[in-house]
């Protein structure tokens, strides 16, 4: 029961503390950059103003409303299946493929909305983004197998070990780095790159469907910085009290966050063809490394 | 590597912006606001109004008044007005929040009595520009309230007067 | 024409002029021409509408001088023809040849020269819009003008009022070839642009194969303001607005073209404050320029930070002279403020404070792995197409063209300093950014040694007059390149006044910039001739309102600007009141 009720208080808090950390993200961009930046709350506000707008569709795009409210719900629903703190119980092993299902239908989501525009910039930016998520989403599925296999899948508690192993490390950087690229900051943001494509695959959304938008964007960052946090978290797990386990979690990917959120600040927009061959090459790399460590038993 | 310096960087400066309109702006004291005549000291000579680059100074003669008009939304804060002017009569103050919902707030207006002339009675200039032309020019008085086409002739009358050629 | 004569020469001075002066009598001596000396170091050649063409040859070619602008006049009232006006530009002497060709009123035409020389392309279309002189043997177009612009009106002819606005023609819509790539709009309205131009990129998958240009939509009448309503003491505080940001180079050009030709002796210290101001003006665009690149390319840290330098630049230009832009210090025969040693302290140390973090920030700016890789190989501009347009500043810098109007002609305090013109090779634009980064540092040791160097003195000259029917033109090296105003006197206010701003030269080469370049890098590339719109447009603007039907999806965003062009309510009510 307490793993439930867990698992629930972790949606609940997700669904409400995401835009301030989107707010905590932004002013920590605005301290680099030597300003006093909005205040901690005005993701809120902004969703909120949006909402006020009108709704204005397209004739060819009348499905985005209920795509942008689909696209929430899945983001929801990848939030249950992530296991908070020490709900581990509730991680079986259809948890796996089922999160990898939720996480590239929610990309191919984003994808579908850019395309249903019919505005040149939006195609654009959806074409980008589909060449970068699906060398992304194959670094990323590979990593979360990698991660899983050194803590058993969760098939039965036993299984999983509280040692750490050289593979599970280059496989907690592979996550890391996928993870990372998955949430769309600079120097991936190139779907939605205003200064190039006039915001790219949102530049056709208004009003509150771009405020459903929006908002499910900022919980998919949160669910890969959960991704990222769950993957240092899970050999610790086991060790502590489930509700201290919870609330470690919590924090730690917050801390996650912010170390994506600096991250973002230090760099400069990356290229299409120049981040595919980038990321490729690192993946490779990573990929190959972590499977000779496995196989020689590290 | 040398990318992460911004950390540097960013605590050195601090934080530079200000809440403006919370907190004072950051003007230094050369600063060019809007000008404000002075009524006492202006004549209406209307030099102000001939080197003001976009017109925002006008000059407009009705009846029995001048009207020197300063509309602010014209005005490009150069001062030059305050240079020409014979009188000192314009100064150059500091303000810049000049922005209102209603338009007749940005005119100035300014109204000089103007003099009749004696003879043929139409009103030509201003007073007080009459008694600034005149403060060191002896015997000006006779011409003083006189139009200039008026004056002319008076004084064509007054010289073959005095050299007797004209009978009076 | 290099010989050893020429690299020890004073460029400009009188000798130069002599020089230039035999030269070309050698030259043209089988064309029927007459070769006489304007103001300084110009030079005018007239030549009949025959030979026009062969002496353009002769001076652009074999003399290798570069276009720097031509001028069209309504002329019809002193001799009964519309005169044009080639500027070519010969930097080893410093002189500047005027090709003079007249065009009676009842055959209102000119040869074309844009074969031989490419820089003068957009020119001859501007005097054809905007005079109604004709140009033969090439294609034309309207290049200023809107569609709907009446054909038989041409704004700049002397017969026209300045304040006409013709009612819009309606026209039948012209369909371009179809192309298989689409046509993808940057512009009017971007929010890579600072102002509103349109550029039509034709792309296939992600690599643009053509550009198309569409500019002049913030044409503001002028140069024919200049020429009917204003003044020769207003004109200064009026050009200094025909550009945000290089605004003191447009007004120092006015005024010492009016200098040049009233022959004002401008004292030394009024010489020294001016060139002051401009390098002040050059570090601050410079530095607007690198923010707005970083912030392009996605790297928003660098576009704060720069733009937070920046702010002390302004800071210093208001404390110097009254306002943090349009400084309004320029009037003919000198300057309204003065520099007193405790300015002259507080200028020292705030150039020390400047040069320090601008080097800090550089050497991180440049070394975020994203900012390199995407300004190095992009946006290519070879020699020899920096040569044919006749491009200035750092793009020709950038190209491997030793241009700089303060060493090639020189003017004001520029001659007392010492200083390098950084020169690259590669043409992309990683160049250009460093060309302007180095500019900066020589900017601040400029400003270093002319306030060193400052003479005592006046600041101004009281007394002057100004003969009308004199031609005189002067140059100055705004941020962007060279800025070159032409100025025929007249009798209270100019008779013929042209700015011809850098950018205006600079578009033409953005063509074979963004070929075979990615979607990605136009903005960086667009932004990297640093391009000042406000300077290039000049003319009226017309409020038009379309009625036309458009089918072409690809001026959708055009049509849309064009109708959100809201009706200006506040100049109904000014106009009335």
């Amino acid at each position: 029961m307490l793993y439930v009720s867990l698992q629930i208080a972790f949606i609940i808090l997700t669904t409400l503390i995401v835009p301030i950390l989107d707010g905590i993200e932004r002013k920590i961009k605005a301290k680099l950059h030597s300003r006093i930046g909005p205040p901690i709350l005005q993701t809120w506000y902004d969703i909120r103003k949006l909402f006020a707008k009108e709704l204005v569709l397209t004739r060819t795009a009348f499905p985005i409303l209920l795509v942008s409210l689909v696209m929430v719900g899945l983001c929801i629903l990848t939030l249950l299946v992530i296991p908070a703190g020490s709900s581990w119980t509730f991680f079986s092993s259809m948890s796996l493929p089922l999160l990898i299902v939720l996480i590239a239908s929610i990309h191919s989501l984003i994808i579908i909305t850019s395309i249903v525009s019919d505005n040149l910039y939006a195609i654009i930016g959806g074409f980008r983004e589909l060449t970068i998520g699906i060398i992304n989403e194959i670094a990323l599925i590979i990593a979360l197998v990698l991660t899983l296999i050194n803590v058993g899948l969760g098939y039965s508690d036993s299984q999983i070990t509280t040692g750490i192993k050289v593979s599970y490390i280059s496989a907690v950087i592979l996550l890391a780095i996928s993870s990372y690229v998955a949430s769309g900051r600079i120097p991936f943001d190139l779907g939605e790159a205003e200064p190039e494509l006039a915001s790219g695959v949102l530049i056709e959304l208004s009003g509150p469907v771009l405020g459903t938008v929006l908002y499910s964007i900022i919980l998919k960052r949160f669910i890969f910085a959960s991704i990222t946090a769950l993957a240092l978290f899970l050999p610790f797990m086991r060790l502590l009290n489930p509700l201290l386990a919870f609330i470690l979690f919590i924090l730690l990917i917050i801390a996650v966050w912010i170390v994506h959120a600096v991250t973002a600040v230090l760099l400069g927009r990356s290229r299409v063809d120049i981040a595919t061959r980038t990321l490729i090459c690192v993946y490779i790399a990573l990929i190959s490394l972590s499977t000779i460590f496995i196989g020689v038993g590290l | 590597m040398k990318f992460l310096k911004l950390f540097v960087v960013a605590k050195k400066a601090g934080t530079v912006t200000r809440k403006y309109p919370f907190e004072e702006p950051l003007i230094t004291e050369e600063f060019r606001g809007e000008i404000k005549i002075d009524p006492e000291k202006c004549v209406g000579c209307g030099a102000c109004t001939l080197i003001c680059p976009p017109s925002a100074l006008t000059m407009r003669d009705e009846g029995n008044v001048r009207l020197i008009r300063y509309f602010v939304g014209r005005c490009i804060f150069c001062g030059m007005c305050a240079e020409v002017c014979p009188t000192n009569a314009i100064t150059i103050t500091k303000e810049f929040e000049l922005a209102t919902l209603d338009i007749d707030d940005l005119l100035r207006d300014l109204l000089h009595k103007r003099v009749k002339c004696r003879i043929c009675g139409r009103p030509f200039l201003t007073t007080k520009l009459i008694k600034y032309a005149n403060k060191d020019i002896p015997g000006s008085d006779n011409y003083a309230d006189v139009c200039p086409e008026c004056r002319s002739k008076l004084s064509i009358k007054n010289i073959l007067k005095y050299r007797g050629d004209l009978d009076v | 024409m290099k010989n050893n004569d020429v690299k020890t020469l004073a460029k400009g001075s009188d000798k130069a002029v002599d020089m230039v002066l035999k030269l070309l009598k050698e030259k043209l001596s089988k064309y029927n021409v007459r070769i006489s000396r304007a103001v300084a170091n110009n030079l005018i050649v007239d030549v009949s509408r025959r030979h026009l063409r062969d002496v353009a040859k002769i001076v652009h070619n074999e003399l290798g001088a570069y276009v720097r602008t031509c001028v069209g006049c309504d002329e019809r009232n002193k001799n009964g023809c519309f005169a044009v006006y080639h500027i070519f530009g010969l930097d080893d002497y410093g002189v500047n040849v005027i090709v003079r060709t007249l065009a009676p009123a009842n055959d209102v035409k000119v040869p074309s020269i844009a074969d031989i020389a490419p820089g003068a392309d957009w020119c001859e279309l501007e005097f054809r819009d905007l005079l109604g002189i004709n140009v033969t043997g090439r294609p034309v177009y309207r290049l200023i003008l809107p569609e709907d612009w009446p054909d038989d009106l041409h704004p700049l002819r002397k017969d026209v009022p300045y304040g006409v606005r013709p009612p819009p023609v309606k026209r039948e819509e012209v369909t371009l070839t179809e192309l298989e790539s689409p046509g993808i709009p940057v512009g009017p309205y971007h929010p890579a642009l600072h102002e509103p131009e349109y550029f039509e990129l034709y792309v296939e998958g992600e690599t643009i194969i053509d550009v198309r240009y569409r500019g002049f939509h913030i044409h503001r009448g002028i140069e024919k303001l200049g020429e009917s309503k204003l003044t020769y003491k207003q004109i200064p505080f009026i050009a200094e607005r025909i550009c945000g940001i290089c605004g003191f180079c447009h007004s120092t050009c006015y005024v010492m073209a009016v200098e040049k030709a009233a022959k004002i002796e401008v004292p030394e210290r009024a010489e020294f404050i001016r060139a002051i101001v401009l390098e002040i003006e050059r570090i601050h665009s410079h530095l607007l320029w690198l923010g707005v690149a970083c912030h392009l390319l996605g790297y928003d840290a660098g576009f704060m930070h720069t733009w937070r330098i920046r702010e002390a630049i302004m800071k210093l230009a208001e404390y110097l002279t009254g306002s943090r832009k349009t400084y309004g210090i320029n009037i003919i025969g000198g300057v309204r403020k003065d520099i007193n040693k405790e300015k002259i302290q507080n200028v020292l140390k705030t150039l020390d404070h400047i040069e320090r973090e601008v080097k800090e920030l550089l050497d991180m700016m440049l070394s975020v792995p994203e900012v390199k890789r995407r300004l190095t190989g992009t946006g290519i501009l070879t020699r020899g197409e920096a040569r044919k347009l006749s491009v200035v500043g750092p793009v020709a810098r950038a190209s491997g063209l030793n241009r700089d109007v303060r060493k090639d002609y020189p003017y004001l305090a520029y001659k007392y300093v010492s200083f390098k013109v950084p020169v690259y090779t590669e043409g992309d634009n990683l160049s250009r950014t460093l060309v302007r980064v180095e500019e900066i540092f020589e900017s601040i040791s400029i400003i270093r040694q002319l306030l060193d160097r400052l003479p005592s003195g006046d600041i101004k000259v009281e007394k002057y007059e100004i003969e009308p029917d004199k031609v005189s033109t002067a140059s100055v090296e705004a941020p962007r390149g060279e800025d070159i105003h032409f100025l025929i006197t007249g009798k209270g206010r100019p008779y013929r006044w042209k700015v011809r701003a850098p950018t205006y030269q600079n578009i033409p080469a953005l063509r074979p910039m963004l070929r075979e370049q990615m979607l990605a890098d136009a903005p960086i590339t667009i932004a990297s001739i640093d391009p000042c719109f406000s300077c290039t447009d000049r003319v009226i603007v017309i409020e038009t309102r379309n009625g036309k039907v458009v089918s072409v999806k690809r001026i959708n965003i055009v049509k849309l600007s064009r109708r959100r062009w809201p009706q200006n309510e506040v100049s109904k009510a000014l106009r009335s009141s």
